[in-house]
């Protein structure tokens, strides 16, 4: 492939130029241009063409809209001839035919061959940087052929470097032999933790024994311990023996005694309390017999001294409703003693009082009415009172409404340009809105006299509230206009302008940076950061003499500073006030209208009252109050003549009892006719007295019956006491006076029989049974001593066999305890996760060092391959061109294929055979360069070519040497396009003399 | 009547392929399988379940430490104490168990034979339970096929440890279909065996709950059991997540992404998943999500600078990556693997386009392709180290580097990348 021609149509500071190469082979085309004159950007703009135009160009500032347009011919080593087109603006690119058919990138790859752009840059570009790194490549190589050549077709990283740093990562992950590398301590972690794994698993058989072992310990215990129940058994058995034997002789001493006392009378136990309960009767009795003897003397004494029964005792029934009657007379006399002071007042307070026709019920109702008549008269004066204060309430509002709104307008100043204009507009506008509320002011004056005067208010209260809203609404409009004119008065344009040179002065700063070199766009990025600072400097010049003329118009009529927000707030709750003002007009018409219908209702109701009051039969005339003053007398004098009606009536119950009284008194009298007329008083304490009397003598008779039943029933208490000890006498066979002896001999058998069964009793709870005469015998033959003995061998046996039993208990726990160790949950388990993540860590290890040693023994295959393929052709150039370079002083270069490994490259001076290291700097930049071409010359025998675009390559040349290069890449022109690129004249001269006329185009910038 | 139902426990079974690393939250992985197991023994009391189900695997096969099983034995007792009853079947795992053959369990506990079908019937419960244990591993008859009919009156469950007609990744044992478990007229087929969980219908049910615990990345998700509410019938059927450590896959797309740009869009794809988990599947009685185990899969274009990157110094951006971790969910997220998914760049030639500069060394490794040869070559390139690995490191059919054909390609995929990384001059400047 080749190219033919480049059009920079916008591109950088190249934009319109164009360069056509020439279109035959055997051509070197060299482009000059001094520094500044656009050489990196040509080169540049081929790179763009073949391969897109990347987004950090800098080629974009100074065209048309920013945008990077190259377009160009290529033809392929074939023929295929296409002309091509790139743009860029912002992120937007394409890639069309010159006649806008848009072209894929891997069509235009697979119809020129092209290779990728970093195969491109490094092995079809060269420049004196590159040609530096190659030398590099070539001492890294150390002469080792397959890495020479390789190191030749391609840029970055020597392959001896990228091969030693594989070995290198791989060698820190791994080494057969080494201990401290990663995936050698992860393999040995993984197998330290297997084996804990395996160690600290529980094993089934272990576990097994130890719950045998257990069990057999306990068994072991457990027959223990029943042995040495049996001996305790026994033992207990002993230790009876010694307590019974003792008991069986206090048994046989018992005996004997019993039936010494058996002998001789004894009084049975059952007659024990038998004799005492006589003996207690006897001695009781006749005690008591002597105190109620006595008692009853005395009474039978006081009923022979009393007197006969009182005759009264016949008049009882008479003399009791004497008392009632009297008690009634009491009372009433009493109770007209109190009202005779109360009768005298009532008659003198009811002379001259009014009477009604009606009864009391019906006065009270009217009373009630009266009252809320009266009530609702107050109402309809205090609403009018009212209504007095809310006009002058109205009136102060609007007042302070015009104050409100004006006081503050003028104040609202537009702007520094426009300020005069608008002053006397906004001052205009001030002076209507104040008429207009001075309007509204009057208006409501004027409806507050008119109510005071009594006008109805009603009639024009809507024109009024009208005229108000008119007055709101003129309000509103002027802030709105006032919010217009000062709209955009503000720094705005000033404080834009201002951004805009500062954004410009910073894409001049940004373009200056991303400048390299002193260039054209480093010039212009210089250029614009001046200009940007001018007009920087200018903006704020003019910023400042604005405020600066705002601040002396304000202060020069007196203004103080005020934002419209305020002004509009202001203006705002003036016509809110306006607002409250028509609502409390339109309130203060409706209020009017209920008192006026309050008014008449209430002289309605009062009509009807003094009608009512006539109807019954009181003066009707006279105000409320009068009128309120008659209903209550009227009312009290009702009162006072039903309480004198019961005075009176009350007197003459009193005078009926009194008759009663005298006529009983009467009664009583005929029955004793020779006495003189008892009062009440005496009657009744005669009857009281015969009364007592009575009773007196039925409770001694009551007494001495009750006494007499007692001092019998004793005697026989007595008799049967004295029947019973005889009775007991006789039956001990002793005399009353005997008694005392025969109990005590009984006592002392009983006792004795006590003691028996005591003992009876606890030899059957230590032998368990009943013991027979034949157990009792054999018993008292047993020697206690001799039991004793085996007593204390029983215990010691015992204590041995517990001894015994414990060992084996503490065997249980002590395996108990190591059966708990072995149960505790967890170790194999948590080691086996250890295990397994570290395991998984050898993996991954492991892959990146299989990835590692893969790697470069690919590479090493690949660099033998590519020397065995390209060597013998490659070489054999390679070595021509080094000769030439080297102006003949290196006329060989040589295959080393015995000394080392791999073959290795020398270079042959006269006799003398160097290695690659031993050569100097520039001669090893010849000897790469002289590797490249080869290389590029072979590559282009084969397969498609591409061009050679070389950069000042030939800077640290000497004249004949670029001559030589020059006459070399001449050469090469014959097998793909070369094109040089170079900012030094020399080189141009060199070339011209070196090539043969018409093999040398120049391309000036 | 609340039945639970589970099955593949797995007792002390390790989690697999988590690799340790500096600040891994390793004890977290400790005994997750028996705190899984706990959850669920709690959940069962605290439902107040009737009775608890599982349906085969209690251990791994090869696992030998005794300990495991009195784990095991003492939980159940547990149950037994708070009157839940529990049957169980036997599946491949516990067929080849040492454990599983001398491990004495509390009375009360059913394990059901491995001779015929066995049905056992709770009938203060109305439950009849059939079912029949593995007697050996590789348990091929269609086991199924012999179990009884329903029986009338009760709610009918088969306890069942099975493949059914196969699923991928499991052996297939006992198999059988699902028309097969319908023609048995019960209520609910409680199956075991495979690990993700399953609802293969709904009339009957036939569930796979899935594995109590996830062990490694194939088994991402919530893991738990399954409670099931029964009357006369099924009335409800529902998951009830009680894993302590969850797998999960996070992959991001870091086609054109710089280093910081991929940590970025790490962290948006954690949050969502953490998100996703904490709204959905937080395990049961827990108020945050569990540890999760994430494999972090950074899909990319080779030649990207992401993928040079995870090439030339793959732990410097692991480093990174497990450091985004940590600030998304501290000590909680745990990256056991971090593997990249390249496709070859959108802009290189298109197909059919014979490379035109094959002397160029990395387009001749771009074109190198898996083969004999590379195969052979690696083989050499381990011997050392295949001489030093533990048999474990073979033991995983998909982690054995000299066995696996998939992971040996791969390995000579990222070592072309790899070069070609090293050899393009970016690599030369930026190191």
């Amino acid at each position: 492939m080749r190219l033919l021609r480049l059009d920079l149509e916008a591109f950088g500071s190249l934009s319109g130029k164009s360069i056509t190469f020439a279109s035959r082979p055997r051509v070197l085309s060299v482009v000059y241009g001094p520094n500044e004159a656009g050489k990196s950007t040509s080169l540049r703009a081929i790179f763009a063409l073949l391969y897109g135009i990347p987004s950090s160009s800098p080629d974009g500032h100074s065209t048309p809209g920013g945008e990077i347009k190259v377009s160009g011919t290529l033809v392929s080593d074939a023929g295929t001839t296409e002309r091509i087109r790139r743009r860029r603006k912002g992120r937007s690119t394409s890639l069309t035919t010159d006649d806008d058919r848009r072209i894929e990138e891997g069509t235009l790859a697979a119809t020129f061959a092209l290779p990728d752009v970093e195969t491109f840059r490094s092995l079809y570009g060269l420049d004196h940087l590159s040609l530096r790194e190659g030398a590099a490549l070539v001492l890294d190589a150390r002469g080792r052929v397959g890495e020479l050549l390789f190191d030749a077709a391609r840029m970055g990283p020597s392959a001896s470097r990228v091969l030693r740093d594989l070995d290198e990562e791989a060698e820190a992950l791994f080494a057969p032999l080494a201990r401290k590398r990663p995936l050698n301590e992860a393999i040995r972690t993984f197998a330290e933790l297997d084996k804990k794994t395996r160690l600290e698993a529980l094993d089934v058989e272990a576990y097994e024994r130890q719950v045998g072992a257990i069990a057999q310990a306990g068994k072991e215990a457990e027959t223990l311990e029943a042995e040495r129940k049996r001996l305790a058994l026994e033992l207990e058995g002993k230790r009876d023996l010694t307590r019974i034997v003792p008991l069986v002789r206090d048994k046989r001493r018992i005996a004997l005694s019993r039936a010494a006392l058996a002998r001789g009378a004894a009084l049975p136990l059952a007659a024990f309390e038998e004799r005492r309960r006589a003996t207690q009767d006897i001695t009781d009795g006749t005690a008591l017999l002597s105190v109620l003897g006595a008692e009853r003397s005395k009474i039978e004494q006081a009923q022979a001294e009393m007197a006969p029964e009182d005759p009264i005792l016949a008049q009882a029934d008479i003399a009791s409703d004497l008392r009632a009657a009297a008690a009634v007379l009491a009372s009433l006399e009493e109770e007209s003693a109190k009202r005779a002071a109360r009768k005298e007042t009532l008659i003198a307070r009811l002379e001259g009082a009014p009477s009604a026709a009606c009864g009391a019920d019906d006065l009270s109702a009217l009373h009630a009415r009266l009252a809320s008549v009266a009530t609702t008269v107050a109402r309809v004066e205090r609403d009018e009172l009212e209504l007095a204060h809310a006009d002058e309430r109205l009136v102060e509002l609007i007042r302070s409404l015009g104050e409100e709104i004006f006081a503050h307008e003028i104040e609202a100043v537009p702007s520094v340009a426009t300020f005069a204009a608008r002053r006397e507009e906004v001052l205009a506008r001030a002076a209507e809105a104040r008429a207009l509320v001075a309007r509204a002011d009057e208006i409501a004056v004027r409806v507050a006299s008119h109510e005071r005067a009594g006008v109805p208010p009603a009639t024009d209260a809507g024109d009024r509230v009208q005229q108000v809203e008119v007055a709101q609404q003129r309000v509103r409009d002027a802030v709105s206009k006032l919010a217009v004119a000062t709209h955009g008065t503000s720094y705005a344009p000033l404080v834009a302008d201002l951004r805009e040179h500062t954004g410009a002065l910073d894409r001049g700063v940004a373009a200056l940076l991303g400048a390299r070199g002193e260039d054209d766009a480093a010039r212009r990025a210089r250029a614009d950061l001046e200009a940007s600072r001018r007009a920087l400097v200018e903006a704020e010049g003019a910023r400042d003499a604005a405020l600066q003329a705002y601040r002396a118009v304000m202060t020069a009529h007196g203004f103080r500073e005020m934002t419209l927000e305020e002004v509009a707030a202001r203006l705002e709750r003036g016509a809110s006030n306006v607002a409250r003002a028509a609502g409390l007009i339109e309130a203060r018409a409706a209020r009017a209208k209920t008192a006026a219908a309050s008014r008449e209702e209430a002289g309605a109701a009062l009509r009807h009252m003094r009608a009512a009051i006539a109807d019954a039969g009181l003066p009707s005339d006279g105000d409320l109050d009068a009128l309120r003053g008659l209903l209550e007398r009227a009312l009290a004098s009702r009162g006072l003549r039903d309480e004198l009606a019961i005075v009176v009536e009350r007197e003459r119950a009193r005078d009926a009892a009194r008759a009663r009284v005298d006529a009983l008194l009467r009664r009583i009298q005929g029955a004793e006719a020779t006495e003189p007329s008892p009062t009440v008083e005496d009657v009744l304490a005669r009857l009281a007295r015969a009364r007592k009397d009575v009773d007196a003598r039925a409770a001694a008779s009551a007494r001495h019956a009750l006494l007499s039943d007692r001092i019998a029933r004793e005697n026989e208490r007595v008799a049967a006491g004295r029947a019973k000890l005889a009775s007991l006498a006789s039956a001990a066979g002793v005399r009353i006076e005997e008694l005392d002896l025969a109990e005590a001999k009984a006592g002392a058998i009983e006792a004795l029989a006590s003691d028996e069964r005591e003992v009876d009793e606890k030899l059957e709870m230590l032998a368990k049974r009943s013991l027979t005469s034949e157990d009792v015998t054999a018993l008292e033959k047993i020697d206690v001593d001799a039991v004793e003995l085996e007593i204390e061998e029983l215990q010691q046996r015992i204590a041995e066999i517990a001894q015994r039993r414990d060992n084996a208990l503490r065997d249980v726990g002590r395996n108990e305890a190591g059966l708990r160790d072995l149960e505790k949950e967890t170790s194999a388990a948590e080691y086996a996760v250890l295990a397994e993540a570290e395991l998984q860590r050898v993996r991954d290890l492991g892959r990146r060092y299989a990835t590692l040693r893969l790697a470069r023994a690919l590479l090493a295959e690949e660099i033998e391959r590519y020397r065995k393929e390209n060597e013998g052709p490659v070489l054999e150039r390679a070595r021509e061109i080094f000769g030439r370079l080297t102006l003949g002083r290196f006329d060989a270069l040589i295959v080393d294929a015995l000394s080392g490994p791999t073959p290795e490259l020398r270079c042959r001076s006269g006799e003398d055979l160097l290695e690659v290291e031993a050569l100097s700097e520039g001669t090893r930049d010849q000897l790469y360069l002289a590797l490249r071409i080869a290389t590029l010359e072979h590559l282009a025998t084969t397969r498609e070519s591409v061009p050679f675009v070389l950069d000042d390559v030939l800077v640290h040349f000497d004249e004949d040497r670029a001559k030589v290069a020059l006459s070399i890449l001449g050469e090469a022109a014959a097998r793909f396009q070369v094109v040089l690129f170079t900012h030094q004249r020399r080189v141009v001269e060199l070339a011209e003399a070196a090539l043969p006329a018409g093999s040398l185009e120049v391309h000036a910038l | 009547m609340k039945l639970v139902h589970t099955a593949d426990v797995h007792l002390d079974s390790p989690l697999l392929g988590l690799s340790s690393y500096d600040g891994a939250p390793i004890a977290e992985l400790r005994s997750a399988t028996r705190r899984a197991f706990d959850n669920l023994v709690g959940m069962a009391i605290s439902e107040k379940a009737d009775c608890l189900l599982i349906a085969g695997d209690l251990f791994d096969g090869s696992w030998k430490d005794y300990s495991t099983g009195l784990f095991f034995a003492k939980r159940l007792g547990t149950l037994r104490e708070a009157g839940i009853r529990v049957v169980i079947v036997r599946g491949n795992h516990d067929a080849e168990s040492k454990l599983v053959r001398s491990l004495r369990l509390p009375e009360g506990v059913h394990v059901l034979s491995a001779d015929a079908p066995e049905t056992v019937v709770f009938e203060d419960l109305g439950l009849a339970v059939h079912g029949q244990s593995f007697a050996r591993i590789a348990e091929t008859d269609d086991i199924a096929a012999r179990y009884p009919a329903a029986l009338r009156g009760l709610v009918n469950v088969g306890l069942l440890h099975t493949a059914l007609e196969g699923r991928r990744g499991h052996d297939r044992y006992a198999p059988t279909t699902v028309a097969r478990l319908r023609d048995k007229g019960y209520d609910y087929w409680a199956l075991g065996h495979v690990h993700r969980r399953e609802v293969v219908a709904t009339d009957p049910y036939i569930v796979f709950p899935g594995n109590l615990q996830s062990r490694q990345i194939r088994e991402s998700g919530a893991k738990g059991a399954t409670l099931i509410d029964a009357g006369t019938v099924i009335t409800g059927v529902r998951h009830v997540p009680v894993d302590v450590l969850r797998h999960a896959d996070i992959e991001v797309d870091a086609a054109g992404l710089t280093t910081s740009g991929l940590l970025s869009a790490f962290e948006a794809r954690a949050r969502e998943v953490l998100a996703s988990v904490a709204e959905t599947d937080l395990p049961f009685g827990a108020t945050r999500p569990p540890l999760l185990a994430a494999r972090v899969t950074v899909q990319g274009r080779r030649g990207d600078d992401i993928a040079r990157e995870l090439l030339l110094r793959p732990d410097v951006l692991k480093n990174e990556l497990r450091a985004a971790a940590h600030h998304v969910f501290p000590d909680r997220l745990w990256l056991g693997e971090i593997r990249a998914e390249l496709r070859d760049a959108a802009h290189e030639a298109p197909s059919g386009v014979e490379p035109a500069h094959r002397t160029a060394i990395t387009d001749a490794l771009r074109a190198a392709t898996w083969g004999p040869e590379p195969d052979a070559v690696l083989s050499r390139e381990l011997e050392d180290l295949v001489a030093k690995l533990p048999s474990a490191a073979f033991s995983d059919p998909e982690a054995d580097l000299t066995g696996n054909e998939a992971l040996r390609r791969d390995i000579f995929a990222d070592a072309r990348d790899l070069l070609v990384s090293k050899l393009s001059k970016r690599e030369g400047a930026g190191s």
